[in-house]
């Protein structure tokens, strides 16, 4: 399972123009010539979810497997990125 | 350490050569062996006598690898006492090697700082490597270590501008970093840390900026640890996670913080990085518990993942709700059919679905769901088949998706030729008019409603949508075609109806639109059919004439004689055609291409002309074809089941080109029929088998797959024991008869109330078009149904060539097919655009 939401960076109620703009800077940023495999993934998950008859069918009928991007993305959506601690620094230092 | 009670002097070792060796080759060859104790010895030994240099190196080797071994056992403390020995003992210094390093790790800074006077180490004056290798220590150390160092040592005169830089950092305080930075010169032992600190803050929010910068760091520097954090972190998608398991524990749980992971979840995060580092996509399953294992606190983004993964795991529903709360009682349903559908159980999966549709259906907003549903469905359970063989709900669902989503075009069409094939016309036409009103303009829409005209005999309405089509696609060759075949067909009906007039303003529409000299030669046949004066004759004769005038013609004017009601053999001699002499290859080449074009319309008016027509086809079998036509005529008469003339064309092509596996195969194909693993004899058995290894050496896979399915039992038989079989041989009696005698054997059927058998057994045998019409015929009744298709096997056989009949090449006597599935034909390139219009 590729989430066509992940790949394309849009939110689960993001509408067709939503969808249709982040497809169209993701293909900007990574066209056929300079990166095919980012490209094709982009291109089927705008196929996926193009529009609201799309988003349904996904939403009830796509059963393929998660990879490991899937479960990485989906257990750190919340990750609010900190500085470190200093405690924590040092002792890395000290553990050298 | 004292050695002296252990090893005081070497052992006599069991064995040992009897040639005296020297102490010396004795120590260098005991050091060699890895005995560092006992070469130490040794070495000590020898010195005593005189202090040789190599002796010294000996020694100090022999240290080293005592050391050595000790640290690897983790003896840090004894590895240390042991190289300070070396140093003192053999003089050498003791920052060689790995000595700083055993310091560091034991914790002993002071001692590390030391080695910086001369005080921890003669050797040593200021040796500037060594102080950046202790930059890091210098920072950790207490101050009383610091004291040590001399007052104008860059680690101390630095020290205080790294640490605030470090505190500047750990705060996010990116102005007073970048200023305590400045305070730390370019050849400062602190140097490394200037990029360190800066791409640590970089790491989440700009991950190439920190790339660059730690790319500046030079790999195993004093700061390495918090390097390797950096490079790890700014590796993009899951490769940080798979970098993450290389860091030791200090650096991970660093990596994790800057990263944002709440700390109860970073367990599970080292668990994702051992799955990533598998280098598998992991098993759904095993997500879905890694993720009820640890649920709670867990964002929406995770619940959802493992809502989507719960038809792997549909035993954790229960968990599922307990962890992150209720599920509809739809979308329950839903996760269980797919669950269903996974496990290749359709009839539970469309129980499911179905209990969805219902509970969609109830909700206003939900009736897409129910729809969409439902369409999958039929997709399910019906897919590519023939939906006549399946019961009439499947066809339901797809009314019922209309109902809740009516703008659903690919339905509409899949409903009206669905209905179409079924020869459910009047479903048909309303599902015309459906698609028609939400759909007025839609060319494909059209077209289906054209045929759907057209399968009526409504010529017409055919004409009237034809040409709307063609307004919305003015060069649509096939509409245009469609139109002159339907006032063809129009012309057709009012010459049966015997209106020759109004059959002649038909066929003048009609060549408008008919564009081929062999359409308007057909139309031209028709006009001299519809009245029989003499102009129409010479019409007829003339149209014959453009037809060939021998088997073509024939071919068409019986057909088109059988259509309109008229008796074949009047016409064929009004028309003074002759068929003697054996027709010309392009003649039979023509007729096969019109039997193509028939397609599946008119089968028996096609049977009653080829019954006139096969004994000429047959005289010409031995024409002059080029390969690709003789398998063009032979793929056109095996979809006929013409086996008769089948036989004659496959044979003569076997004797042109006895080396083409296709010709084997057509020919055995003919002579048994589908079940000739059954039939055929041991000899043409080898034949078989030795074409289908020629066609695989030519990579000929159709006839590959052709000539294996000729070889494997029917479908029927596929799945009974061989030796069964032969308990056949042993029948006699009675059943021989029934052998040869069919009727009886079917007969026999009927009367042990095995309709169904029967009927299921000739489903395998009888073609589509044929079985269809005789189900329509016996009107549900399955024992009309049973007789008539015994009727039919019975003609079938009787008007085989005795010898090799279907009969003969059933036995032992059918059973009922397990699934029997008629295969669709596969296309041969070889004949592609031969008959093509």
């Amino acid at each position: 399972m590729i989430d066509p939401y992940r790949v394309l960076g849009v939110d689960l109620t993001a509408g067709d123009e939503a969808i249709r703009a982040a497809y169209l800077a993701a293909i900007r940023e990574s066209p056929p010539e300079r990166d095919r495999e980012r490209f094709e993934s982009v291109r089927t998950a705008y196929e996926a979810i193009c529009n609201g008859r799309q988003r349904i069918a996904h939403e009830l009928f796509d059963h393929s497997t998660p990879t490991v991007d899937d479960v990485l993305s989906a257990i750190s959506s919340d990750f609010v990125p900190q500085c470190p601690t200093e405690r924590r620094l040092l002792r890395v230092l000290a553990a050298q | 350490m004292s050695t002296r009670n252990r090893t005081s002097a070497p052992r006599v070792r069991p064995g040992a050569p009897a040639t005296p060796v020297s102490p010396e080759a004795r120590a260098r060859e005991v050091l060699e062996a890895g005995r560092y104790r006992e070469a130490i010895e040794l070495y000590k030994s020898l010195l005593k006598q005189e202090r040789r240099s190599e002796w010294l190196d000996g020694l100090a080797a022999s240290y080293s690898g005592r050391a050595d071994e000790l640290a690897s056992k983790g003896m840090l403390p004894e590895a240390l006492v042991v190289w300070r020995n070396r140093s003192s003992l053999c003089g050498k210094p003791l920052t060689d090697g790995p000595y700083v390093a055993w310091l560091l790790r034991a914790g002993e800074y002071h001692a590390a700082l030391s080695l910086l006077t001369t005080a921890g180490d003669p050797s040593v004056t200021t040796d500037s490597d060594l102080e950046t290798r202790l930059a890091a220590v210098a920072l950790i150390a207490p101050d009383s270590a610091l004291a040590q160092l001399a007052a104008d040592s860059p680690l101390r005169r630095h020290r205080g501008a790294a640490l605030a830089a470090i505190a500047a950092c750990c705060r996010g305080d990116s102005p007073d970093l970048d200023e305590q930075l400045r305070a730390i010169p370019f050849r400062s032992p602190y140097r490394d840390l200037r990029f360190v600190l800066k791409a640590l803050l970089l790491v989440s929010s700009d991950a190439s900026q920190a790339a660059e910068l730690i790319a500046r760091v030079a790999v195993d520097g004093p700061f390495e640890k918090l390097a390797a954090v950096v490079r790890a972190g700014v590796l993009p998608g899951t490769r940080w996670l798979t970098a993450l398991l290389d860091l030791d524990e200090e650096s991970r749980w660093l990596l994790l913080e800057i990263k944002g992971c709440p700390e109860n979840r970073r367990s599970l995060l080292l668990e994702v990085a051992e799955l990533t580092k598998a280098g598998m996509p992991p098993a759904p399953a095993r997500v879905v518990d890694l993720l009820l294992r640890r649920s709670r606190s867990f964002p929406a983004t995770a619940a959802r993942l493992c809502r989507r993964l719960l038809p792997y795991a549909d035993k954790r529903l229960a968990d599922y709700r307990n962890a992150f709360g209720p599920l509809g009682g739809a979308e329950g349903e839903s996760i269980l059919a797919l669950a269903a559908e996974l496990r290749e159980a359709p009839e539970r999966s469309e129980r499911h679905w179905l209990r969805a549709v219902d509970l969609f259906s109830t909700r206003e907003s939900a009736p897409l769901q129910a729809a969409f549903i439902l369409r999958h469905l039929f997709d399910l359970i019906v897919g590519d088949d023939d939906a006549s063989d399946f019961d009439h709900e499947c066809t339901t669902w797809l009314e019922r998706s209309l109902e809740l989503d009516p703008d659903d075009r690919d339905t509409h069409l899949k409903l009206i030729r669905l209905h179409r094939q079924a020869q459910d016309l009047k479903a048909a036409r309303a599902a015309v008019e459906t698609a028609l009103a939400r759909f007025a303009n839609d060319p494909v829409i059209l077209l289906e409603a054209v045929e759907t005209a057209l399968a009526g005999n409504a010529f017409k309405k055919a004409v009237t949508l034809a040409k709307r089509l063609l307004e919305l696609d003015p060069i649509n060759s096939k509409v245009r075609a469609v139109i002159g075949q339907a006032h063809l067909s129009h012309a057709r009906k009012q010459i049966r109806a015997g209106r020759p007039d109004m059959a002649g303003k038909e066929l003048d529409l009609a060549d408008e639109w008919l564009a081929s000299p062999n359409e308007r030669s057909l139309s031209k046949l028709l006009r001299g059919l519809s009245a029989s004066d003499a102009r129409a004759t010479a019409l007829l004769q003339e149209a014959v004439a453009e037809l060939g005038g021998h088997l073509l013609a024939s071919f068409h004017l019986m057909l088109e004689s059988i259509r309109i009601g008229s008796p074949a053999s009047l016409e064929m001699q009004r028309a003074a055609i002759s068929l003697s002499g054996t027709p010309a290859d392009r003649e039979v080449l023509a007729v096969m291409h019109s039997i193509n074009v028939l397609g599946e319309s008119d089968q028996r008016a096609l049977g009653t002309v080829l019954d006139s027509l096969r004994e000429r086809l047959k005289c010409a079998a031995g024409g002059d074809f080029s390969e690709s036509e003789r398998i063009a005529i032979c793929e056109t008469l095996q979809r006929r089941d013409e086996r008769m003339l089948l036989l004659a064309y496959a044979d003569a092509g076997l004797q042109r080109w006895p080396e083409r596996p296709v010709f084997v195969y057509l020919t055995t194909l003919a002579r048994h029929g589908p079940a000739a693993s059954l039939a055929m004899s041991a000899r043409e058995q080898a034949a078989l088998q030795r074409a289908l290894e020629k066609a695989t050496d030519e990579g000929d896979q159709r006839t590959v797959l052709r000539i294996g399915e000729l070889l494997q039992p029917p479908q029927s038989y596929a799945d009974e024991d061989p030796d069964d079989f032969d308990k056949w041989d042993a029948f006699d009696g009675p059943g021989k008869v029934l052998f040869e005698n069919p009727r009886a054997l079917l007969e026999m059927m009927i009367s042990l109330g095995n309709e169904q058998g029967l009927i299921d057994m000739a489903r395998d045998i009888v073609s589509d078009s044929e079985f269809r019409r005789m189900v329509r015929a016996a009107g549900g009744d399955r024992k009309q149904l049973a007789r008539m298709l015994i009727d039919h096997l019975v003609e079938v056989e009787q008007r085989m060539p005795r010898g090799h009949s279907p009969g003969e090449a059933a036995k032992p006597a059918p059973r009922a097919p397990t699934a029997p599935r008629n295969r669709a034909p596969v296309a041969d390139d070889r004949q592609q655009g031969l008959f093509d219009d």
